[in-house]
């Protein structure tokens, strides 16, 4: 919560305060408005914004991303799962197996080709669209509050979202997805819009390479299960 | 923060409602439903004029029409009842 932010909060529970003292012990019908008035307000800064860019916008950006990674997947025929890993520049890039899967390429080879080599094996190199937003710095500790914080708040691409650690597995509970893509070659590859920027918070946080293993939708409730690599 | 549509509505929203506490009560105003109605009015005045962004539903919205609703309730009821 910022500054902003904590100041409604402050306000609505000065307000709540004032007008239940005002009504109950001093009987006192313009301070209870009063109270009534700064409760309304400060739940109105609660509800105000407080970034320039509209989030729908971001979301739409960030759609509108996959779609160009749509098609270069379907150029090159992309049929394995990616794998998500933190290179030493700080972004999340995406390692595509083009021909047959060998793991995760070690981070950094290679750096800054589209397609690449590892034992034997051609890969293709790109960035997903939550990259650059695990960069911005500002990520909190934590796992669950990280993902919450860019899934939720920065891009308000879902509306809540849990974890659940199962081994090497990192369950997600996404309520309320909003992502609404019908690039089928991107979200068998890379997963679903939500599923790829989590991957990325994860792959970030952790420093560990991140696949998307399962998704499955259910009545406004997506689950996806993260594969945490070596 | 520049002063943009969301801030002038919170800013026009906290100066209304000052203005009509101080003014009612000068004028002995003494049933909070008045004070209450008159919020309700400011706020979506206010908000169709400023179009604000919110971060999810406008709860306050909701919950000053659903008072404002049941007040209005209230007060048929009393007129029908004599």
């Amino acid at each position: 919560m910022d500054g902003f932010h904590a100041f409604g909060a402050s306000l609505a529970s000065f307000g709540a305060a004032l007008a239940l003292y005002s009504y109950l012990l001093i009987s006192s019908t313009p301070m209870t408005a009063l109270g009534i008035g700064l409760l309304i307000l400060g739940l109105s800064i609660l509800l105000t914004p407080t970034e320039p860019m509209p989030r729908r916008t971001v979301r739409a950006l960030l759609e509108g991303s996959t779609l160009g990674l749509e098609a270069l997947l379907e150029e090159v025929d992309a049929q394995h799962k990616a794998y998500y890993v933190q290179h030493d520049d700080g972004r999340v890039y995406t390692h595509v197996p083009l021909v047959s899967d060998k793991g995760p390429m070690p981070p950094g080879l290679q750096a800054g080709r589209l397609i690449a080599e590892w034992q034997g094996e051609p890969y293709l190199i790109v960035l997903p669209p939550g990259s650059e937003l695990v960069r911005l710095g500002e990520l909190p500790e934590g796992l669950e509050a990280a993902l919450s914080e860019v899934l939720v708040d920065q891009t308000e691409l879902c509306e809540s979202v849990t974890t659940v650690h199962r081994g090497d597995c990192i369950v997600l509970e996404v309520r309320g997805a909003r992502g609404l893509i019908g690039a089928g070659r991107f979200i068998r590859v890379m997963g679903s819009l939500e599923a790829s920027v989590a991957a990325c918070v994860a792959a970030a946080i952790l420093k560990r390479p991140v696949r998307v293993a399962l998704e499955r939708d259910e009545v406004r409730v997506r689950t996806i299960v993260l594969e945490v690599l070596e | 923060m520049s002063l943009d549509k969301n801030m002038a509505f919170n800013i026009v929203l906290g100066v209304m409602i000052v203005i009509t506490v101080t003014a009612l009560s000068a004028l002995g105003e003494s049933r909070l439903d008045v004070y209450v109605s008159m919020f309700t009015v400011e706020y979506f005045a206010a908000l169709a004029i400023f179009r604000p962004r919110r971060r999810f539903l406008d709860v306050i919205a909701i919950a000053l029409l659903a008072v404002f609703a049941m007040i209005v309730a209230l007060r048929v009821a009393e007129v029908l009842a004599g």
